[in-house]
C-alpha cells in the first residue's frame, strides 16, 4: 500500500509513478481549473477503491483508556459482600438500583448497555485486574500498562510500540496505529513507528489544494531530476521525506473519505469519547487498514463527592461504548475487532474524609468483540485480605495484552511484554 | 583513593587554571589552533568553501535559521569572524552602563505560606490556598517556555540557546514528573548558563540538580534500598554511553550516589547530603575503587575516555545530523580531554572544520519542530507569538520541559509522522494568515458537503453535515492553534512582493527563485523550483494576472504569492535545514 518499498536504495531519485514531463505538467498547468478537477479524480480514484473493498478486514485492536483511576468497586459492584457496605458510606447504591450479575457481583446501575453487551456473550469482565508492587501515582502507573513494565518510561517504547516493531515488519504501514481525540498515550509511543495522532479526521488534511501538495511528493522527480553531487546528503532526505508526504496524501484521503461517507444507524453520544468511537467505527467500515486504534477518557479521579461525578462518568462510558458496541456488532468489517478498556488503578476500598476514595490498586477489565468469550474471567479480589486498604490484582494485566498478542497479532507476548504471563481463554 | 572531604562544586579558578593547562597541552597536539585550525586535519582537507550556502548551514545548525538579508554580511566578514560572533560572551554592561548578569535568567517566587498559618486553616482555606498554588504554577511553567522562545526569537545568543536545546535532552527532565516550576526553572537556567562552558561543570551541576534528582528517582536512593535509576541513566545518557559500563558498575555507582536527595517543602527543593541515608562502604566504580560519595562520580566518569568520546560524538551528531566517524569523534575527544570538556572551544573547533561544511551535512538535517518553527519566524522577519510557538510544538512533538521519556525526543525522521508533516504546513498557513477559524469551519463543511455529492449520500441531511463539520472542528488541533494566533491578535506583517520586486524578480521562474530563497533554509533542488513555477503560472491564470502585474499590484499579487508561499513552507524542502 505504501510505496517505501519502491523508493528503497537503487534509485536515488525515488519511484517513477506517474511519468509526467515538465512540458507536460506545465501544459496541464494551464488547463486551470478543469484540468486540476480531473487531476484530482485521477488520482482519488485508486484510493478510493480501495476504501471500498472490504474483503480481508484486520484484525484489530481498540484501546480505551479511562484515565484517573476508575473505581472498579463502583463499577462492578460485589454487592454480596458486606465489607463494602461496612466501608462504603456515601459512595455506594441501593441494591436494588444495581444490574445484578449474580449473587456477589452486579453492574453499575448506570452501564445498561453494557450489561446487555455482557448478556449477549460478547463482553468479558477480567476481575481484578493489576500488577506486583502497585504503584499509586497516576503518571507512574499509567507508565508501567502503558510500557508493561515496572520502569515505566525509562525502559523504552509503550507496548504498543514494541508490538508493531515486533508483528508488523521491518516498514508496517503510516497508519498502522491510530489515536483518536489528542494527545495519544505513551502506550502507543515507539521510537522507530510513530503512531499517527489525530485530533479530528477531518483536520487530518493538508489545508490548501491536496493536488497540489501531493505534487511536493515523488511525484515531483518526474520533472527534471537533480543529479548534484554537491546536494547529496540533501537529496537523501528529500526522498525519504516526499515518500512519507506520499503517505500522507494518501492515508489523509483514506481517514477523512473513510470518516465523511461513514453511515451508521446508530445514535452516538455527543461526547468526545462518543466521536471518537465513532470515528474508530468509520476507520474500521472503511477498510483503513489500521491495527491498533487508541482513544481515551479523563476525569476519573474521584477524590471527592464521588457518587454523583462516578455515576456521570459510568452514564457517558456506557452511552458511548454502549453506541460503539452496538454498531460493530452487526458489522461484517468488525468481526476481528477487539475492545479493551483499562485504566491506571481502582480505588481504596474505604471511603475517604470528602465522600470519595483515594488512589488504589487493582479493578475490573472489560474486553469486548463479536468473537470475546464474554462473561466473568479471573477471580474477585478479596475484600477480606486488603493490601494497605486496596484490593489486590489477581490476574496480571499482561496477561490480557498477552492474549491479545497471541490472538490478534499472532506475535511472541515475551519480547513485547519482557516477559512471559499466561494466556486467557479469552477470544 | 577519593578526597572525602573536598567539596564538589570546584570555582571557576579551578576551571580557568585547568583550561590554561589544557591549551599549553593542546598546542603540543595542534601546533596551528589559532587561525588555521589544524585539529582538522593534514594536507589533504580541503579550505571551507565560504559562500552563502556555507553561511546560512551555520545559522541553521548553531543558531536558528538566518533572514536572506543577513547572508551577505557574513559572507564578506568570513568564518573565523561568524564563530567568534557566536561565540562571543554577550555584553555584561547594560544600556545605563549597568552591570548585568550574563543571562537574563528566569525568575519564579511562589506565594509563600507560613506553614502554622496553614494548619489553622480550614478546609475550604487550604484548598483554595492548593487552587492558587495550582494556577501559579502553572502560569510560572507557561513562563518559562514563552519566555525561552523570546529569548530565541531575540536572537541575542543564537548558539547559546541551540546547545541549551542540545543539553535539555541529554540531562532531560519533565515537568509532569517533577510537578514544580522551580526546579525545572533552576535546571533550565543552569543549562543555559553552562551550555558553552565545560561539560565537567554541568555534569557536576546536575548530579546536585533537584529537578533530574527528582526525575530519576535520586532522592529515592538510600543505602541499602538503591534505587539504580539515576546511575543507569548518568552512564547511559549522560556521559559515557551504552556498551562502556557493566551493569555492576551501575549497581556501585548507585551506592555512590546514596544520600544525594532533595529536601522539599510546598515551595519546591534544594539539594542536601543526607549523610544517614548515605551508604559509606567502599564501592568499585570502573575499576575505581574507594569510600565513594556522590561528588566523587563525575571525577571518575570524567576520566573514562568513552566519556569524552560520547560528548564529542552526541554534540557533533547533533549539530551535523549524523554520526561522526569514530576517528573524527576521537579527535574531538582528544580536544575536550586536553580542554577539560572545553565545549565552547571544542564548538569553534567544529564550526571552523571542513567536514562540518561537507554535502552529505548540507541540508540534510531535518528541523524538530522548534527549528522549523523558529526558523520560519526569523526568515519571515515576523515574530509569532511565543506561546503559539509553545503550542505549536507541543502539538508536533516536541513539548519542551516535557519529553516523553528519560532519553529525550527522538529526532530526524521520527518529527515526522504523516499527521506532522501535514500540520506543520497547516501552521505555516496560519502564519501567513491564510488559515483563519472561519475559514477552517467552512472549509470543514465544504468537505463533508463534497464527499456526501460525490458518493451521492442523498440520506445525509445538510443539517448532519453542518452539526458533523463543527463537530470535528471542535476536537481538532489546527483548530486550536489558530484560535491562539487570533488570541494574541497577530497579523503578518511581511511583504512577498516587496520582497519579490526588491530581488528584481520579473518572470515566474525568477518570482519562485526569490520567494525559495527568502522561505527555504537549503538550495532547493531544479524539479521543485520547476513544479512551483508551474504552480505560481496556475495562481495568476486563476486570478487573471499577467506575470509583469504580479510585482506591480501589491493587492492583487500579495494573495498569490502567498498561497505560493504556503506551499513553499508545506513541501519536504521546508523540513530541512
Amino acid at each position: 500500500m505504501m510505496n517505501r518499498k519502491e523508493s528503497n536504495p537503487e534509485s536515488a531519485r525515488g519511484p517513477r509513478r506517474r511519468p509526467l514531463g515538465r512540458r507536460r505538467f506545465l501544459a496541464q498547468a494551464g488547463v486551470g481549473a478543469a484540468g486540476l478537477a480531473l487531476g484530482r479524480r485521477a488520482i482519488a480514484r485508486p484510493a478510493l477503491e480501495r476504501v471500498l473493498r472490504r474483503d480481508g478486514a484486520p484484525k484489530s485492536l481498540v484501546l480505551v483508556q479511562l484515565g484517573g483511576g476508575n473505581d472498579g468497586l463502583s463499577t462492578i459492584v460485589p454487592h454480596g459482600d458486606d465489607v463494602l457496605y461496612r466501608m462504603r458510606d456515601t459512595t455506594v447504591h441501593a441494591k436494588k438500583d444495581l444490574l445484578r450479575i449474580d449473587d456477589y457481583r452486579a453492574f453499575n446501575p448506570q452501564l445498561k448497555k453494557l450489561r446487555a453487551q455482557f448478556d449477549a456473550g460478547r463482553l468479558a469482565i477480567i476481575e481484578g485486574c493489576g500488577y506486583p508492587e502497585a504503584i499509586r501515582s497516576h503518571f507512574k502507573s499509567l507508565e508501567v500498562w502503558h510500557t508493561a513494565r515496572p520502569t515505566g518510561r525509562a525502559s523504552g517504547d509503550g507496548w504498543i510500540g514494541r508490538l508493531v516493531a515486533e508483528a508488523m515488519g521491518e516498514d508496517p504501514a503510516a497508519d498502522s496505529v491510530v489515536h483518536l481525540g489528542g494527545r495519544a498515550p505513551y502506550s502507543v509511543y515507539s521510537s522507530e513507528h510513530p503512531p499517527v495522532a489525530l485530533a479530528s479526521p477531518t483536520g487530518y488534511r493538508w489545508f490548501g489544494d491536496d493536488d497540489v501538495y501531493a505534487m511536493g511528493g515523488n511525484a515531483i522527480c518526474e520533472h527534471e531530476p537533480a543529479a548534484d553531487a554537491r546536494h547529496i546528503g540533501r537529496d537523501r532526505a528529500l526522498q525519504a521525506l516526499r515518500t512519507t508526504l506520499d503517505d500522507a496524501t494518501e492515508s489523509s484521503r483514506k481517514v477523512r473519505h473513510a470518516a465523511a461517507s461513514y453511515r451508521t444507524g446508530v445514535e452516538y453520544p455527543k461526547s468526545r469519547l462518543g466521536a471518537s468511537l465513532r470515528d474508530v467505527a468509520a476507520l474500521i467500515e472503511g477498510g483503513v487498514g489500521t491495527r491498533v486504534y487508541s482513544v481515551q477518557m479523563g476525569g476519573f479521579d474521584t477524590h471527592t463527592n464521588q457518587l454523583i461525578a462516578h455515576n456521570r462518568l459510568m452514564a457517558t462510558v456506557d452511552a458511548a461504548l454502549g453506541a460503539f458496541f452496538e454498531d460493530l456488532s452487526g458489522r461484517e468489517s468488525a468481526k476481528d475487532v477487539v475492545v479493551a478498556v483499562y485504566s491506571e488503578f481502582g480505588r481504596r476500598v474505604q471511603e475517604n474524609g470528602s465522600k470519595g476514595h483515594d488512589h488504589g490498586k487493582a479493578a475490573p477489565m472489560f474486553v469486548w468483540g463479536q468473537k470475546v468469550k464474554g462473561g466473568l474471567h479471573g477471580e474477585h479480589p478479596s475484600m477480606e485480605n486488603l493490601d494497605a486498604g486496596d484490593v489486590t490484582f489477581t490476574t496480571d494485566f499482561r496477561s490480557v495484552y498477552a492474549t491479545f498478542i497471541d490472538k490478534l497479532f499472532g506475535a511472541t507476548p515475551g519480547p513485547v511484554l519482557g516477559g512471559d504471563y499466561p494466556l486467557l481463554d479469552l477470544i | 583513593m577519593m578526597n572525602r572531604s573536598r567539596t564538589s562544586s570546584r570555582t571557576s579558578a579551578t576551571f580557568l587554571r585547568r583550561g590554561g593547562a589544557a591549551c599549553v597541552c593542546l598546542a603540543l597536539v595542534l601546533p596551528a589552533w589559532g587561525s588555521a585550525p589544524a585539529v582538522h586535519g593534514g594536507d589533504d582537507v580541503l579550505p571551507i568553501q565560504w559562500d552563502r550556502r556555507a553561511v546560512e548551514h551555520v545559522w541553521n545548525r548553531a543558531g536558528f535559521g538566518i533572514h536572506e538579508d543577513e547572508i551577505d554580511r557574513w559572507v564578506e566578514a568570513g568564518p573565523e569572524a561568524l564563530v567568534d560572533h557566536l561565540l562571543a560572551p554577550r555584553p555584561l554592561v547594560g544600556p545605563g552602563g549597568e552591570l548585568q548578569e550574563l543571562l537574563p535568567s528566569f525568575e519564579f517566587e511562589p506565594t509563600r505560606i507560613d506553614l502554622l498559618d496553614y494548619e489553622q486553616r480550614s478546609l475550604e482555606q487550604r484548598r483554595e490556598f492548593r487552587r492558587i498554588a495550582a494556577r501559579e504554577n502553572a502560569a510560572a511553567f507557561q513562563g518559562l517556555r514563552t519566555r525561552w522562545i523570546e529569548q530565541i526569537a531575540s536572537g541575542d545568543d543564537p548558539l547559546r540557546d541551540r546547545m541549551c536545546m542540545f543539553w535539555h535532552g541529554v540531562f532531560t527532565s519533565s515537568y509532569r514528573t517533577v510537578r514544580h516550576p522551580s526546579p525545572m526553572i533552576e535546571q533550565h537556567n543552569a543549562l543555559r548558563a553552562g551550555a558553552l562552558g565545560s561539560y565537567d561543570a554541568l555534569l557536576r551541576a546536575m548530579l546536585r540538580d533537584v529537578a533530574l534528582l527528582q526525575y530519576l528517582d535520586g532522592d529515592k536512593n538510600r543505602k541499602g534500598r538503591p534505587n539504580e535509576n539515576l546511575a543507569r541513566e548518568v552512564m547511559e545518557l549522560f556521559s559515557l554511553g551504552e556498551g562502556n559500563y557493566t551493569e555492576a558498575d551501575i549497581g556501585e555507582a548507585a551506592r555512590a550516589l546514596t544520600g544525594a536527595g532533595v529536601a522539599t517543602r510546598f515551595d519546591g527543593g534544594w539539594y542536601r547530603f543526607f549523610a544517614k541515608r548515605h551508604d559509606a562502604g567502599e564501592k568499585s566504580i570502573l575499576g575505581v575503587t574507594g569510600h565513594h560519595r556522590p561528588d566523587d562520580l563525575p571525577d571518575i566518569l570524567l576520566a573514562q575516555p568513552a566519556c569524552a568520546r560520547f560528548i564529542a560524538s552526541s554534540i557533533i551528531e547533533y549539530l551535523e545530523g549524523a554520526a561522526p566517524t569514530d576517528e573524527r569523534t576521537e579527535r574531538y575527544a582528544e580536544v575536550l580531554r586536553a580542554t577539560g570538556y572545553d565545549v565552547g572551544f571544542m564548538l569553534r573547533q567544529l564550526l571552523l572544520d571542513p567536514a562540518f561544511y561537507r554535502d552529505e551535512i548540507i541540508g540534510a538535517r531535518i528541523t524538530s519542530p522548534v527549528d522549523y518553527l523558529m526558523g520560519m519566524s526569523v526568515r519571515l522577519g515576523d515574530q509569532l507569538p511565543p506561546n503559539f510557538v509553545v503550542q505549536a510544538a507541543s502539538e508536533l512533538g516536541e513539548d519542551l520541559f516535557q519529553p516523553p521519556n528519560v532519553k529525550g525526543w527522538e529526532s530526524g525522521l521520527h518529527w515526522m509522522t504523516t499527521a506532522r508533516f501535514m500540520l506543520r504546513g497547516n501552521i505555516a498557513g496560519a502564519a501567513l494568515g491564510l488559515i483563519s477559524g472561519e475559514g477552517l469551519r467552512s472549509d470543514a463543511l465544504g468537505f463533508v458537503d463534497e464527499m456526501s455529492m460525490e458518493e451521492g449520500m442523498e440520506d445525509m441531511s445538510s443539517g448532519d453535515a453542518m452539526a458533523m463539520g463543527v463537530e470535528q472542528l471542535r476536537r481538532d488541533e489546527l483548530a486550536q492553534l489558530v484560535r491562539a494566533l487570533e488570541s494574541a491578535k497577530y497579523q503578518p506583517s511581511f511583504s512577498f512582493v516587496r520582497a519579490v520586486r526588491g530581488d528584481g524578480a520579473q518572470t515566474d521562474a525568477e518570482i519562485v527563485e526569490s520567494m525559495a530563497a527568502s522561505l527555504l533554509a537549503i538550495e532547493p533542488p531544479v524539479e521543485t523550483l520547476r513544479m512551483l513555477e508551474g504552480r505560481l503560472f496556475q495562481l495568476r491564470r486563476r486570478e487573471g494576472l499577467a506575470a509583469k502585474r504580479l510585482t506591480q499590484s501589491r493587492s492583487l499579487a500579495e494573495p498569490v504569492l502567498r498561497e505560493l508561499g504556503h506551499l513553499i513552507l508545506s513541501l519536504p524542502e521546508a523540513q530541512l535545514h
